[in-house]
């Protein structure tokens, strides 16, 4: 399946082919976890957004999502 | 007194008299200082009912105990007085290097009261005060009377001032220190203007007594050695695009309010993100006193039509002034946030009162006739020609000065002014981030986040995540932030730093790295729990002022878009704020009435009687 890919701020390293935003095919049932390995993205202070939802590496992605990736970010 | 100077400063604008009076050490335990010494101060001296730009206000200018003694972001200060915005109190809050000076010339707080009869300026160092004639500043803009006032006084002063807005009491009139830094909110500066008063001119000597220097020290490094090390692989966000970068995650979750409130999702987004403000127009970051982050922007705009140099956008900006009114052009935003740090005004009430213009037109209900020109949603121009119409209280801007709930309601539509208490909202959709939205209601300056910020546990996941949809288990979670920021508010220190760095890593977010820094610097002896019950304290004293004002569950409120309209766009689409369900768990946990008001029982625990 198919899944849409967006990467932000210091994010963008991981980036594959230099293109922050991009589609991905994984393997369904893949979770955050094995998408965050698969891009070599440490596990750490990052946030991952499916669909708009904050989500843990356990959470699951379906064909068709959108994964937004944002750095630590606060204030405002 | 360590870490507190023991003084505070009075001055009879009226008179012309100049007094300083002891700071009372059961005071500056019970209040800690800064926003906590400024409700104490105005519930001893302002009638809740006065007009707030009579004599009869005060305006107290308060540093916090641990400001200016090299803990991280201990910069800041407080102006609060009676808001002309709101009826209610403001809690306007500034860093930069001003407050630290302040704090250097022996002085913890300073006291306005009564009016002069021409416009003056308080010159203090540390061996006197006083007021000297400003006849010949009155119409400067802020910088111009920085320079002046660094050129005939000290070059290295710290100047405090208000533009022609707060002259003219524009009723959300800033004042800006150290050129770009604004105490901006709720019309601090219009109280400035309605006493005559111009400027604060400070040059202080010597350092901040400490307690107990050496815990000071050992304990400061510690914090510094920890945020070095969680921040050299991946730098904060606040570092790298400054507030700015925060359009990233609003847009994502979809509560960047955009055409006055009716979405949280703006398609003109990354236009106008940090990372387009780095790229664009940053020159360098800039910190405020002792702050290891360096969220401010020093930028440079070279594109024809909005050209300038200053400081910002921040966040809040872009939000009310570009997604907001729909506007994309980032050069049109950052010239608009020059103008407003030079006339002196808030960017969030001057871009949402823009927005809600916008609206009126768009519906009809402004007239070309009435406003001399078109607007239209997204109109730069506009955003820049108006909000210098604004400062000056020109043609139009002489209505877009009483902000946005008097305009929406001149023309027929109260409810499109996106207010609680009259004052208008910062950048987070409740409808997709609910505890903003009880946040926003139980402010006792109105619109705010920064009374305690739910971004933190709804969006940033610090220190740990909660669901924005939900409502459940909000009140009692938005009751710990808003504790805790009341005691950041009052010893000095910035809400960047403090509640990712010096709150314990819960959701009860208890004040643990605070209580070390001021134990080091004051050796007032606080426990934890004395310090939460002055954080609880200084909530209560606020809410005091507030319902002998006349305020309660009434003025608890959001606008029906918020409670009543399903958000039409993006990951919140088909919510409403839960407003009144969370209201109600709120009043029972704080001890309050249904109506809102403090019970006494309550009170008495907090020796508020």
């Amino acid at each position: 399946m198919k899944i849409f890919v967006k990467l932000y701020g210091v994010l963008m390293r991981y980036a594959p082919g230099g293109r922050p935003q991009f589609s991905l095919r994984v393997e369904p049932g893949a979770t955050l976890e094995d998408i965050h390995r698969e891009l070599a993205i440490p596990e750490g202070r990052h946030v991952t957004l499916i669909n708009g939802r904050r989500s843990g590496p356990d959470a699951s992605v379906a064909d068709g999502d959108t994964l937004v990736l944002l750095p630590p970010i606060s204030g405002g | 007194m360590n870490g507190w100077m023991g003084r505070i400063l009075r001055v009879d604008l009226t008179s012309g008299a100049c007094s300083a009076i002891p700071m009372e050490p059961s005071v500056a335990k019970d209040y800690i200082g800064g926003r906590g010494l400024g409700i104490y101060l105005l519930n001893q001296e302002v009638d809740p009912a006065c007009d707030a730009l009579s004599a009869g206000n005060i305006l107290v200018m308060a540093a916090g105990p641990l400001t200016g003694t090299g803990a991280p972001t201990g910069s800041r200060y407080m102006v609060m007085t009676k808001s002309p915005l709101t009826g209610a109190i403001t809690c306007s809050n500034a860093g930069g290097t001003f407050p630290t000076e302040l704090k250097r010339t022996g002085t913890d707080a300073v006291v306005f009261t009564g009016r002069s009869e021409s416009p003056v300026y308080l010159f203090l160092d540390r061996d006197h005060a006083e007021l000297r004639p400003a006849s010949h500043l009155w119409g400067k803009t802020t910088h111009e009377t920085t320079d002046a006032l660094l050129a005939e006084t000290d070059a290295n002063a710290r100047v405090a001032c208000i533009g022609p807005a707060g002259e003219k009491q524009v009723l959300f009139a800033a004042v800006i220190n150290d050129r770009h830094r604004a105490a901006g909110r709720s019309g601090v500066g219009a109280v400035m203007g309605s006493k005559n008063l111009k400027a604060v001119v400070v040059k202080g000597k010597g350092r901040i007594p400490l307690a107990d220097p050496d815990r000071f020290k050992a304990f400061n490094k510690q914090i510094l050695d920890t945020f070095k090390e969680g921040t050299r692989e991946t730098p904060l966000g606040l570092t790298v695009n400054g507030t700015a970068g925060v359009v990233v995650a609003t847009q994502n979750y979809g509560v960047l309010p955009t055409k006055n409130w009716q979405q949280g999702t703006f398609d003109g987004w990354e236009k106008i993100h940090g990372e387009e403000l780095t790229r664009r127009f940053l020159i360098k970051n800039s910190a405020c006193y002792g702050c290891p982050i360096g969220c401010g922007r020093k930028t440079k705009v070279d594109v024809p039509g909005f050209e300038g140099e200053g400081e910002g956008p921040e966040y809040e900006t872009i939000y009310a002034m570009g997604a907001n009114c729909m506007v994309d052009d980032l050069a049109a935003i950052t010239k608009a946030n020059y103008i407003c740090n030079e006339l002196g005004m808030d960017t969030i009430t001057m871009g949402a009162t823009v927005a809600c213009a916008m609206e009126l037109a768009d519906r009809g209900a402004l007239t070309e006739a009435q406003m001399g020109r078109s607007l239209h949603w997204g109109d730069a121009e506009a955003l820049v020609e108006l909000t210098r119409m604004t400062g000056n209280r020109e043609g139009f801007g002489n209505l877009l000065a009483e902000g946005s709930h008097r305009l929406a309601e001149r023309f027929g539509h109260p409810e499109l002014a996106m207010v609680s208490k009259k004052q208008e909202f910062p950048g987070y959709e409740p409808r997709g981030a609910q505890a903003m939205g009880l946040a926003y209601a139980t402010s006792p300056i109105g619109g705010s986040h920064m009374r305690g910020d739910p971004a933190y546990f709804e969006l940033f996941g610090v220190p740990e995540a909660m669901d924005p949809h939900q409502w459940e288990g909000k009140a009692k979670v938005t009751i710990a932030y808003q504790d805790l920021s009341a005691i950041i508010d009052a010893a000095g220190l910035c809400i960047f730093f403090a509640v990712r760095h010096l709150a314990a890593k819960d959701l009860g977010v208890a004040p643990v790295g605070i209580l070390e820094y001021l134990n080091a610097a004051t050796g007032a002896g606080y426990t934890l729990e004395e310090l939460m019950q002055a954080g609880e304290r200084i909530i209560h004293a606020e809410r005091l002022f507030l319902t002998r004002a006349g305020f309660s569950r009434k003025d608890d409120s959001l606008p029906k878009r918020l409670t009543e309209e399903p958000a039409p766009t993006g990951p919140a689409k088909g919510l409403v704020c839960h407003l009144d369900k969370m209201l109600d768990e709120y009043y029972q946990l704080r001890g309050w009435t249904e109506d809102g008001t403090p019970a006494k029982e309550v009170l008495g625990r907090l020796g508020l009687e």
